[in-house]
């Protein structure tokens, strides 16, 4: 199921629109990076499509559906969240972190029946993380959380996945390993993936598609290689940018990378 | 009435009255109150995210405690100050989380700063009632029962008792996994198809009928439902689900325990808020240099 966003505008004040206007197509079965400066509107966005922020107006669907006339249950089997961060009040295993995400499918006074806990550990079969089960979530490393966290969301079967900054603080190796899995998880899975993030080498070594996003409205959009450029680079963050091109890598790729140039803002 | 012969003795009529309407109803009040506090504690504990917060701390002791002690002061009858001091423990929590929401923050910090406000402010209005209250009459009996005792306890008392933490701990029970839910924090526990206020406001009217239920038959009787929930989860970990049990378990036990402990000191029935703060404090401290932080 594809994303359509339309005229969608939203504010934290009267008269202070964040995002203005704002009209987005996105595919399914591909990830799609959002850029943007602070304070460009990239979290306000993904907030909105979570249904955590009431949109002004404009709509939001999903197949169809408006995500934003939708109740908090029914929206949740339609789009899952993956935190930067994850801070449980009590020291649970990661089974259980995991297991939360089915908790609003079950009725009043319900217990997960064998179904959900197949889902449990086939989300967790797909993150590569069976070994990590028992263990406490607060002990994980940064990586292993992310990827917990991305088991949850996965539990949850929705199609549309959310996720805020997913490299944010992990070291090179659990980046590259994270951009991987989502890649793979994108063409395995057919969800529709929507990454908001700082880093357009990311974008370009994970994504089928690009968002810049400047003010709270959409700067440019298309194909990562061809959105992601100098010129759009320099319009976004205010500063002069080189797109360089590797030499071929040991691993068969040849990547480009994004590099701000020193000196005077543009 | 059924004789109790089964200690080979032949007993009297005495002595079955003696068990039946001074022990047993004793035993299943310790029991119900007990548990019922260290249910609360772990469920307020879980949906303000806070390992420190217990019906005492929020504020709902104080409340129900003027309550009922205003109501005593009137000398109204038993159900009048159950149900006085069940409104003024819900009027207590909300100022609570009045007081939290308006300082706009979010740390755990703040619930913690509302509770002492609305615990002084009730604190206060005792002690005004404690003056107006006639010294020869009134006032020995709201100052025992402020200290906690389970010594006026009567069969009757379980009228009230037993459906309303029936009816608190059975809602605490339904919304189990939603509970858990709210572990993860408001914005997650949404996105993940719980609404985290209507959760809250379910979870805060049952944890508060079963605490302010408790407080107007025995009196303040704090700790249990601070320490418990925390030993209940070193005992088998934080999933609300099981903790629940493990926590009733826990809190009937220990209540009756220090109770029986009380009745056995011949010199002088210490009151039992007397007896739980003096055992609680020190378990407190172990739990929180054992680990530093007693909650991770």
């Amino acid at each position: 199921m594809s994303l359509t966003i339309e005229g969608l505008s939203f504010g934290y004040r009267k008269n202070r629109p964040i995002v203005e206007g704002l009209d987005l197509l996105i595919p399914e079965g591909r990830v799609t990076a959002l850029l943007g400066s602070n304070g460009a509107g990239k979290t306000t966005l993904l907030r909105l499509l979570l249904g955590l922020l009431r949109p002004w107006k404009g709509t939001i669907s999903l197949g169809g559906l408006d995500l934003t006339k939708l109740s908090v249950a029914q929206r949740s089997r339609l789009a899952a969240y993956v935190p930067q961060l994850s801070d449980p009040a009590f020291p649970s295993p990661v089974s259980e972190i995991v297991l939360a995400a089915r908790f609003s499918t079950l009725g009043l006074g319900r217990s997960p029946t064998s179904k959900d806990w197949d889902e449990i550990t086939e989300a967790l079969e797909l993150m590569g993380i069976t070994e990590l089960a028992d263990r406490p979530f607060l002990d994980l490393s940064g990586g292993e959380k992310r990827k917990a966290l991305i088991a949850r969301a996965l539990a949850q079967k929705a199609q549309l996945m959310v996720l805020d900054e997913p490299t944010a603080n992990l070291d090179p190796a659990a980046q590259a390993d994270c951009l991987n899995t989502l890649k793979r998880l994108a063409e395995r899975s057919g969800r529709t993936i929507i990454m908001a993030s700082h880093f357009p080498d990311h974008a370009l070594w994970s994504s089928d598609l690009a968002v810049l996003l400047k003010d709270g409205k959409v700067l440019a959009s298309g194909p990562v290689q061809q959105t992601i450029n100098p010129d759009n680079l320099s319009a976004l963050y205010g500063r002069p940018f080189t797109v360089a091109q590797t030499e071929r890598l040991p691993d068969g790729r040849t990547i480009r990378i994004c590099v701000p140039l020193l000196g005077k803002s543009a | 009435m059924n004789n109790l012969g089964f200690i080979g003795y032949e007993t009297k009529e005495t002595h079955n009255s003696i068990v039946f309407l001074v022990r047993l109803p004793r035993i299943l009040l310790a029991v119900l109150i007990g548990g019922g506090l260290a249910c609360s504690g772990a469920a307020f504990q879980t949906i303000f995210r806070n390992p420190l917060v217990s019906p005492d701390i929020l504020g709902v002791s104080a409340g129900a405690g003027f309550g009922a002690a205003l109501a005593m002061l009137y000398r109204f009858p038993q159900w009048l100050v159950q149900l006085s001091a069940l409104s003024f423990g819900l009027l207590a929590v909300a100022l609570t989380l009045i007081v939290a929401k308006a300082t706009k923050r979010t740390e755990i910090t703040v619930t913690l700063l509302g509770g002492i406000v609305v615990t002084a402010l009730f604190g206060a209005l005792v002690g005004v009632v404690k003056i107006l209250a006639d010294p020869w009459n009134t006032l020995p009996s709201i100052v025992f029962w402020l200290l906690g005792s389970l010594g006026r306890a009567a069969p009757r008392d379980l009228l009230t008792v037993l459906p309303a933490t029936a009816l608190g701990l059975g809602l605490l029970f339904l919304y189990r996994y939603r509970i858990d839910a709210l572990a993860a924090g408001d914005d997650e526990a949404k996105t993940m198809g719980v609404e985290p206020q209507r959760v809250r406001l379910a979870v805060v009217g049952a944890a508060t009928l079963v605490t302010a239920v408790g407080v107007s038959v025995c009196g303040m009787v704090g700790w249990i439902g601070l320490v418990v929930p925390h030993l209940a989860r070193i005992w088998g970990g934080p999933a609300f689900r099981s903790l629940l049990i493990r926590s009733f378990a826990l809190g009937a036990i220990l209540t009756l325990a220090i109770d029986d402990l009380i009745r056995s000191i011949e010199a002088a029935e210490l009151p039992l808020g007397v007896m739980t703060a003096l055992l609680g404090t020190p378990i407190f401290l172990i739990l929180l240099l054992r680990s530093g932080r007693i909650w991770r």
